[in-house]
């Protein structure tokens, strides 16, 4: 299986919420960014969490954000960023 | 954020106060409780840590706040062994009752 | 049962168990014990094995790092073979973050209290409490500031919440001064803090 996205690809991450287990923090949710690494195939959380056997595993891709576009009100330096690994089913192309 | 939290756990970028630096030694209590749940895993009646944080964030926002780590750890694997049939809550209680009854013993 | 009143000796003074989720931690140990699912020695040895990891096996990869730049260039990019090589299990798949010139770096995870244990120790409170998990995603620098950690504005911050199974772990910046030091003087600067990213190492 090969990887949907790749290094600079930008990406955002989906807004919903399943009633399930799930590893996508509420703050990032409906974000787009840049993926900075591939960090590797690892099992579904919303099925391991449940007792089901996590297949089949999902690239996670480290995802770079913005903390500017996180919070409108971000008190920082402007290339300040945040990192966050998100499982392939939470992410869509997302325009430049 | 658009997103509503997924559960108690989910809490990144609220409102929250001071940091509370005071170091904390882990307390024997504690070293079982995590040796028991690594324990889990090696033995296989834990399938995945996946699953003690579903048990972890299940326990509601009430229980998730009043509890210490390591106790909202024990309440999740209670709640998981009681689900996979390996310790019943009846005989947890029991158990329970019988350690509160010896250490009152003289 | 003898081993129901087995005092650790080096935990005596701790106090007994005795809310309600610590007689639960107690009663699910002894059934589990008795159903056979895992003995006395192995519990031992597991505390043992928790006990044994502290910052002191991040501090030496630290060191390591910073006079041995092959070492470093491994480190940075095939972690765990690099760090198995100085006989560390680091257990999880690492990942170690880079301070430069124009990257701070700082490690949380919001969602529970991920952590490269058997290179750091355990958590200390503070990393598992809510006022750090919620805080420092949202507002690093004046949660860095409340460690005594100024980062001048031309230098980026990057948060890492740790989601998935990677661990993450901060290589610092190698101290001004330190040159011709040895590896042991150095790892002596590398506090676990500087591992997390949130202080920098000083010199004494």
């Amino acid at each position: 299986m090969t990887a949907r996205f790749a290094v600079g690809d930008r990406v955002r991450i989906a807004d919903r919420t399943p009633p399930a287990h799930q590893r996508t923090p509420a703050y990032v949710k409906g974000q787009a960014g840049v993926v900075v690494y591939l960090c590797g195939a690892e099992g579904q959380p919303e099925s391991l969490g449940h007792g089901g056997d996590g297949t089949p595993p999902m690239d996670v891709y480290r995802v770079r954000l913005a903390q500017t576009d996180l919070w409108p009100d971000y008190r920082g330096s402007r290339g300040d960023t945040l990192d966050v690994e998100i499982f392939e089913h939470w992410l869509d192309p997302a325009e430049r | 954020m658009t997103a509503h939290p997924s559960g108690p756990h989910d809490i990144g970028g609220l409102d929250e106060g001071p940091i509370d630096r005071a170091e904390h030694e882990l307390t024997f209590w504690e070293l079982r409780v995590d040796a028991m749940v690594r324990l889990l895993f090696k033995a296989g009646v834990l399938s995945d840590f996946a699953e003690l944080r579903r048990a972890t964030e299940a326990l509601g926002p009430h229980a998730y706040e009043a509890l210490s780590y390591f106790e909202r750890w024990t309440a999740a694997v209670a709640d998981l062994l009681d689900e996979k049939g390996v310790v019943s809550n009846e005989e947890l209680a029991a158990r329970m009752v019988e350690i509160r009854r010896r250490a009152a013993a003289p | 049962m003898a081993d129901h009143h087995h005092p650790h000796p080096s935990r005596a003074d701790d106090p007994e168990p005795t809310t309600h989720h610590q007689v639960m931690g107690l009663a699910l140990r002894e059934l589990l014990i008795e159903k056979g699912i895992y003995t006395a020695d192995d519990e031992r040895a597991r505390i043992e094995m928790l006990e044994a990891a502290s910052p002191a096996n991040g501090a030496r990869i630290v060191a390591r790092a910073w006079t041995d730049p092959a070492f470093k260039a491994r480190l940075l990019t095939d972690p765990n073979p690099a760090i198995e090589a100085l006989g560390l299990d680091p257990f999880n798949a690492i990942h170690v973050v880079e301070n430069t010139e124009t990257v701070h770096n700082v490690i949380v995870c919001t969602l529970c209290s991920c952590y490269p244990r058997q290179l750091l120790g355990p958590q200390p409170a503070w990393y598992k409490a809510r006022a750090y998990r919620a805080r420092v995603v949202r507002e690093p620098r004046q949660v860095l500031a409340e460690f005594g950690t100024h980062v001048p504005d031309d230098v980026v911050v990057r948060v890492h919440d740790s989601t998935a199974e990677l661990r993450y772990m901060v290589l610092p910046r190698r101290p001004a001064g330190t040159e011709g030091w040895d590896e042991a003087a150095l790892a002596a600067l590398v506090t676990r803090d500087s591992l997390i990213g949130v202080t920098v190492p000083t010199m004494p």
